[in-house]
């Protein structure tokens, strides 16, 4: 009992002091004077969270916290919102001084516009407050609230404070009517009204006070509502008071039409009408006012909100549709009012366009469209419309149309816009334009700027365009262009027209003509303008964006490389097709012949220089050559064409775009930039250009002349765009060719004359390497090489020729790019001369083998002193046909530096005469000729089977087997089921410093023989293997010893028949004991009469079998595992034939040992015991 | 006994040897041919060894082994190594219940009584090593809790020899914890045959309305024909087999020769000596021997040597195979 006392008497004292401090709520734990010090001069402090406080709370944390001062690290955590915190820390103070603080806080932040509060923020310092809030500090956290949530975003504080605080929001109803007084404060008085009960439950509010005011809140809020009606009301009636009296000064009047404009539509409608209709009636000059007011209202909002400019449109309308109804329109004042009401309308509906569309002058004014259904309700009709002017009602039309088309109502725009052309076919035209570049705009695959970077997409994003898609925007843009046609509407700006259908295509998609005739009408027909930027249009996408893979995958067409090719192969064919199409019957056509040039000379580069398919390079050569002969033909019968153009036009019209068109595309410059530094100069072609000018009818000969002459000497001296090294002296000479001894290309002269100076002194030849009669069919090679003066030599480097020199290519890598790279790329300078002599071989050899001399190659001397050769390559070639005379010129790019930087030259060799017969020609010359027989018969006891490889070397071509070894003595002694001539001819290298240039050649046969004969017979077989056809061809057998590969002493080899026993190794004649040798010469001698035999085998090889006695014997270390084993052997052998009764003796023993010597139970074998059965069984097989 | 008389096995061999047969029967029925193959698998199962099998894909591996796990009621899991794949993957690792909060064991495929290890090259050599580490110690280790993986235990790998992009080669050493590698060829011409045959005439399997061709695999049979309990006798038989001195004399001599041999950088360890004498003592059951031959010996001898010793670079350039050496060297035997 005195226990549970006691227990209870001290939970009770523990208790009461809870209870007691609770009471006195003290801080936790005592201040000292210093530190309450410290926290009172909060009292004094700004409080502020400026960017500035911030970052320097945020560097100053650390120390804030270890400095000890209490008001630095409240300020701290005030600043870096650790409300937690900032509680613990009122914990501490005494109430009051909390409460001070608190306050103070408060009122700091309330007095700033920018808090830079988070709602977060707020609530957690609603939540931080010592003690409750008060009704004081309920108001500063609602004005700080209506400080930091702009008006239109209360729905995220509605969303945070259903979610509820400690002391704000959720469902308890205590905390909603604190939420509701906070957010009444904040002005947030829709927000605040669901927080409240409705009025029917306010008595469910138990605390008078808070009841009182939400009534008021809930009475005022209707007051003010009905206010605000009567209110509005009583302007109006005001107003129509005062513009009903006639005593009233102007100005009155005027005020009083203003405010009634202001408040019209906030009154009830039905009062509008009759109070208008009393004023025309009554005081008529009193309703012009009234209207003036809203005019000028108009005018006073035309840079205001969209909803106040469109709530003027309405009003207006509501006006004008009065006045029409009620006066006659056509007299003063209202006919001015009506006209001044349509040209708000339209000045708003040209806002609304020009901000739909990509004006950007228009974007860049601040004034926002009003949407363009908005404007479309409010547009003026009935009588209204059809009281304005004409002039007015033409462009009031042209507006309407571009709101329609603001609205993407392409039909009704374009019925519009007919419409209208039909009054004033300027404004129809004007429309037309307006009405393609909307529809462009709205079916532009191409991502607005502004959502491209909303959703943060590349710059290239499109919206991909579907066939089906396609189809209809083609039927759409066709349909509409049709309708145009029909009323004779032409656009004047073709180029919009162009780019309406460009956008219905994909950007991976090639043109079809069946679109363009289905948009545009027949080609034949098509404007001449429209002709050209459609085509132009076509050529520049060929040239660029439609060969190009990675638009195919952005486009998502799933086209393969290949697919790809064949769709850009179409569009140039479609493109000529077109210009063919076009120029029927067009006698003056020169533009379109000239492109059709450049197309031709621009597909035979695509053709030849893409890597999309692996097509054979031969044909593509011809391909190539095909092609830019259709282009030289295109460009002549342009220069003719323009030869007869020219006599219409005025010296100053005179233009030379055929000429530089035809010059630039003989050298490769492409108009897209890129460059074909394949080309040779072309001086057939150059004469071409040069007669055609020169055949112009008078002084318009020398005109063109002189004009192309200054037109390629500007761009050959032009140093801020220096042309490319590999293209500056094929410029230059080609230059000149055309313009010869014109007088303003005299200065090029002299640098064509220093290069000209550089070439003489180095030629390029290519020569046979033998005769230069060849038999048809028949393989021959092409020397290669320069010939030079020693100094050119040691200058021109030409081993950087014959190496991809990593060095080079980085160089070149290096240099400025003044035009684009080469269409191919190759790895360096060998493989470009590699490619340019493939290139130029190709159309009349079959090129076999390029094998060029090491980059370190030696000059070889010539009978001209002073003078050396540099061989540099070598191929191997067969004619194509009996119609090839001649090795083509072939041409190496030479690289010199002159003043103006790097320079490229080509030399051309000469050209080379070759007869070709279709009578066997003797083989090439070959000198070392070394011919290695291989002779295998290690398969011969298996299979029966026998090979003989034969290898040959020469400096030379290698001959033909029957010209190197006789076959035919061969095939007496042995049939040859097959020869097998592998690769053929194989160039090893090219011998450069020998007498004779020459490669060294290797070629590799293997003559599958047939050695069942041999098997099948008792005796052992001699076989002589081939003899050389000429004393001067070394030959060499030799045949294997297991991997080994042996010398044979002579031609002949005995090849004895054998047991086909796989795996054996045959032994090889000779290498036997030299005992074998010694049997035969006693057998000899024995027998004398044989002596011829002994003779003949002098020099032959014998190859005896193995037999089973010689492979089976006692073994060194007899033990049962031994026995076991080689009787397991012997009964596995091929070369032991035992019979039905040994073979099962054979396995009795076997079981009988190991049943004996390995079973646990048996009793072991003794050695003699094992011998004896091994005996046994060696007699057995003897 | 008759010395000329057929030895008779004793009990336990005779129905080691017959469940055994069952085995192989019940395999047959599914894969054609590779008798060898299936003969080395049960060979690796009753000595406890592992098994690489090197060959091709296609070989129907999978459902050879999957074959014998059915017949004898085992676990069966397979593994495809890839890359990527990770030593947890494999062993298993420590994952967080949701529910609880406490770690708990998530376990790898490892466990399990028969386990094909697809492509081991494939995997990185971290992952080979875990694999490798656990077959040697049937045991492993997760989240710092050792686990012994469950008896028997018997990994099967594949590899594949012709593929070299990337794949890790399995250094000597741990091809060296593979009891045999044996190198699988093509079935021959009446075998292919066979097998289309087999293909032809399987028919749909239908399933839920629709349908697939039947494949091999629908063939496995449910039911088994062994149990544990037959295995674990048919070890013991294994484990009866009488090996007389000169065996294991011609045994060690053969290891040795192989350290000894010219021809090679290195030869076997005496690992390889036990992997011959165990392989050699099933082998003897399996043909309802109680004893170990020589036969054995050479029959076993390249499955279970070759993968354990490296033929010189001399001897390599000189024409010479790791074949050719162990023919030589068992030639040289006997």
């Amino acid at each position: 009992m005195k226990k549970t006392f006691s227990r209870w008497s001290l939970g009770f004292l523990a208790l009461a002091w809870g209870l007691l401090a609770g009471a006195q709520t003290p801080p936790t734990e005592a201040l000292d004077a210093k530190e309450l010090k410290q926290y009172e001069k909060l009292l004094n402090h700004k409080f502020t969270r400026d960017h500035n406080d911030l970052f320097s709370a945020l560097e100053h944390a650390n120390k804030a916290e270890q400095a000890g001062a209490a008001d630095l690290r409240f300020i701290s955590y005030f600043r870096l919102s650790e409300w937690g915190k900032v509680r613990s820390e009122f914990a501490k103070l005494p109430p009051e001084l909390a409460r001070r603080i608190y306050d103070k806080i408060l009122n700091d932040l309330a007095d700033r516009q920018k808090s830079n509060l988070r709602l977060e923020d707020v609530l957690a310092l609603a939540d931080a407050v010592p003690g409750e809030l008060t009704d004081d500090e309920l108001r500063k956290v609602g004005e700080i609230l209506g400080l930091i949530v702009p008006a239109n975003e209360t729905y995220w504080l509605a969303d945070r404070l259903r979610a509820g605080t400690e002391r704000l929001g959720g469902t308890d109803p205590a905390k909603r009517l604190l939420t509701g007084r906070v957010l009444l404060a904040g002005g947030f008085r829709e927000l605040a009204r669901t927080y409240w009960p409705a009025a029917s439950k306010l008595e469910e509010i138990k605390d008078e006070g808070l009841r009182n005011e939400v009534a008021a809140f809930l009475a005022a809020e209707q007051a003010n509502e009905s206010v605000q009606r009567e209110q509005v009301q009583k302007v109006w009636d005001e107003g129509l008071r005062v513009l009903s009296q006639t005593k009233v000064n102007d100005w009155e009047k005027t005020k009083a039409g203003n405010a009634m404009a202001r408040v019209m539509m906030q009154v009830a409608p039905g009062t509008i009408a009759p109070a208008f209709a009393a004023l025309l009636k009554d005081n008529p000059d009193s309703a012009v006012r009234l209207v003036s007011g809203i005019e000028r209202k108009i005018q006073n909002d035309a840079h205001g909100e969209v909803a106040q400019r469109t709530e003027n449109l309405r009003a207006q309308l509501t006006l004008a549709n009065l006045i029409a109804a009620q006066t006659d329109l056509k007299t003063s004042p209202w006919s001015q009012l009506v006209q001044l009401m349509a040209e708000y309308w339209m000045s708003e509906a040209e806002n609304t366009y020009a901000m739909k569309g990509n004006n950007v002058r228009a974007r860049s004014r601040s004034v926002r469209a009003i949407d363009a259904e908005d404007l479309l309700d409010a547009v003026p009709t009935g009588k209204w419309l059809d009281s304005l002017p004409p002039d007015l009602r033409d462009r009031f039309d042209a507006s309407l149309a571009k709101a329609i088309l603001a609205s993407a109502n392409f039909e009704i725009a374009a019925d519009r816009i007919i419409d209208l052309s039909k009054r004033h076919p300027q404004t129809g035209v004007a429309l037309a334009e307006d009405f393609l570049a909307s529809w462009a705009q709205a079916h532009n695959p191409q991502l607005p700027e502004e959502m491209r970077k909303k959703f943060g997409l590349p710059e290239d994003a499109r919206i991909p365009i579907t066939p089906i898609m396609l189809e209809r925007n083609i039927d759409s843009l066709a349909r509409m262009m049709a309708l145009f046609r029909e009323a004779k509407i032409a656009p004047r700006d073709y180029a919009k027209v162009v780019n309406a259908f460009d956008v219905t295509y994909s950007n991976a998609e090639a043109y079809r003509d069946t679109h363009i005739e289905k948009v545009f009408g027949p080609i034949p027909q098509l404007d001449e303008e429209v002709f050209f930027l459609l085509v132009n249009r076509m050529h520049s996408n060929l040239a660029d964006r439609w060969r190009k893979m990675d638009i195919q995958r952005a486009s998502l067409t799933r086209r393969t490389e290949f697919e790809t090719y064949e769709m850009v192969r179409e569009g140039y064919a479609t493109n000529l097709r077109m210009i063919d199409s076009w120029m029927m019957g067009k006698t003056e056509a020169s533009r379109a012949l000239t492109l059709a040039g450049v197309l031709l000379t621009e597909w035979g580069d695509f053709e030849s220089m893409q890597e999309l398919v692996a097509t054979d390079p031969q044909k593509r050569v011809v391909t190539y050559k095909e092609k830019n002969l259709r282009a030289q033909d295109y460009f002549q019968r342009a220069a003719e064409a323009y030869g007869r153009e020219i006599l219409k036009l005025s010296p100053s019209e005179y233009t030379i775009e055929v000429y530089i068109t035809w010059f630039q595309c003989l050298l490769g410059l492409g108009p897209s930039g890129q460059v074909n530094l394949n080309k040779t100069i072309n001086r057939a072609g150059l004469a071409k250009i040069r007669a055609s000018i020169l055949a112009l009818p008078g002084k318009a000969a020398s005109a063109h002349m002189n004009l192309l002459a200054k037109t390629l000497n500007a761009r050959l001296t032009d140093e801020n765009y220096p042309l490319h090294e590999d293209l500056k002296y094929r410029y230059l000479a080609s230059t000149l060719v055309v313009t010869k001894d014109d007088p303003f290309t005299m200065g090029l002269q002299k640098k064509v004359a220093y290069f000209d100076e550089l070439l003489s002194e180095i030629r390029l030849q290519t020569r046979i390497d033998g005769p230069n009669t060849i038999g048809i069919g028949q393989e021959f090679g092409i020397v290669i090489s320069v010939v030079h003066t020693e100094a050119m030599g040691r200058v021109a480097r030409f081993g950087q020729y014959l190496s991809n020199d990593p060095a080079v290519i980085a160089a070149k890598g290096k240099r400025r790019a003044t035009i684009n790279k080469k269409v191919r790329e190759t790895q360096g300078p060998r493989d470009e001369f590699e490619q340019s002599l493939t290139e130029t071989l190709a159309p009349f050899f079959d090129v076999k083998t390029i094998i060029f001399s090491t980059p370190e190659v030696k000059a070889r001397p010539t009978a001209r002193i002073g003078w050396e050769e540099t061989v540099l390559a070598y191929a191997l070639v067969r004619a194509k046909d009996a119609s090839v005379d001649k090795v083509p010129p072939i041409q190496l790019e030479l690289k010199f530096i002159d003043l103006s930087g790097p320079v490229t030259i080509p030399a051309t060799s000469a050209e080379t005469l070759i007869k070709m017969v279709a009578t066997p020609m003797p083989a090439r010359p070959a000198s070392k000729v070394e011919i290695t027989e291989t002779f295998d018969t290690r398969q011969f006891p298996i299979n029966g089977g026998l090979t003989l490889e034969i290898k040959a070397t020469a400096n030379g071509l290698v001959p033909e087997l029957d010209d190197l070894l006789d076959l035919a003595a061969f095939k007496q002694g042995v049939e040859i089921r097959q020869i097998s001539p592998h690769e053929g001819l194989q160039l090893k290298e090219l011998n450069t410093w020998g007498e004779v240039v020459a490669p060294r050649s290797e070629r590799l046969w293997t003559l599958t023989l047939n050695g069942d004969p041999i098997r099948a017979a008792d005796r052992p077989a001699d076989i002589s293997l081939p003899a050389a056809k000429s004393k001067d061809f070394l030959v060499q057998p030799q045949t294997y010893k297991d991997l080994d590969l042996v010398p044979l002493p002579g031609l002949s080899v005995r090849v004895d028949r054998v047991a086909a026993v796989p795996g054996a190794a045959l032994s090889v004649p000779g290498l036997r004991p030299m005992g074998w040798l010694g049997v035969g010469v006693v057998i000899v001698v024995g027998l004398g009469g044989l002596l011829y035999l002994l003779l003949s085998a002098r020099r032959t090889a014998e190859i005896p079998a193995p037999r089973a006695r010689d492979v089976f014997k006692m073994p060194t270390e007899v033990d049962a595992f031994a026995v076991v084993a080689l009787l397991r052997r012997l009964g596995a052998s091929s070369l032991v034939r035992l019979n039905a009764t040994q073979q099962t003796d054979l396995s009795s023993d076997v079981e009988r040992l190991q049943q004996a010597c390995f079973g646990g139970s048996g009793q072991p074998l003794s050695e003699a015991e094992l011998r004896r059965v091994v005996d046994k069984w060696l007699r057995v097989i003897r | 006994m008759s010395p000329h008389s057929h030895p008779v096995p004793p009990a336990a061999t005779k129905s080691a040897q017959e469940f055994v047969g069952a085995v192989r029967e019940r395999v047959a029925k599914v894969v054609v041919g590779q008798d060898v193959v299936v003969e080395r698998v049960m060979i690796a199962m009753l000595t406890g060894g592992h098994l690489l099998l090197q060959g091709m894909p296609g070989l129907a591996k999978t459902l050879l082994v999957n074959t014998v796990a059915k017949a004898i009621n085992l676990d069966f899991k397979r593994i495809q190594f890839t890359v990527d794949m990770l030593p947890s993957d494999i062993i298993g690792s420590e994952v967080i219940d949701q529910k609880t909060g406490d770690f708990r064991i998530h376990k790898g495929p490892v466990f399990t009584n028969l386990l094909l290890a697809d492509e081991i090259n494939r995997a990185a050599p971290k992952v080979q090593g875990a694999m490798l580490e656990a077959m040697q110690e049937r045991k492993v280790t997760i989240g710092g809790q050792s686990m012994k993986l469950p008896t028997p235990f018997l990994v099967i790998a594949t590899q594949n020899p012709v593929e070299n992009s990337g794949t890790f080669e399995l250094p000597e050493a741990q091809l060296d914890r593979f009891m045999l590698l044996h190198r699988l060829g093509y079935p021959d011409r009446d075998e292919e045959q066979l097998i289309l045959q087999r293909q032809l005439g399987m028919g749909l399997r239908h399933e839920g309305g629709g349908a697939v061709p039947r494949s091999a695999f629908d063939m496995i049979e449910d039911s088994s024909v062994g149990t544990l309990t037959d295995l674990v006798a048919a070890m013991e038989a294994v484990q009866a087999v009488h090996v007389s001195e000169v065996i294991l004399k011609h045994c060690v001599e053969l290891v040795r020769r192989t350290r000894e041999s010219k021809l090679l950088d290195f030869g076997c360890s005496p690992r390889a000596g036990l992997a011959l004498v165990n392989a050699a003592r099933a082998r003897a059951v399996i043909r309802g021997r109680d004893f170990v031959t020589p036969e054995d010996l050479f029959d076993l001898a390249e499955d279970v040597v070759l993968h354990r010793i490296r033929i010189s670079y001399e001897s390599s350039a000189a024409g010479h195979t790791g074949k050719a050496v162990l023919e030589s060297i068992l030639t040289g035997l006997g």
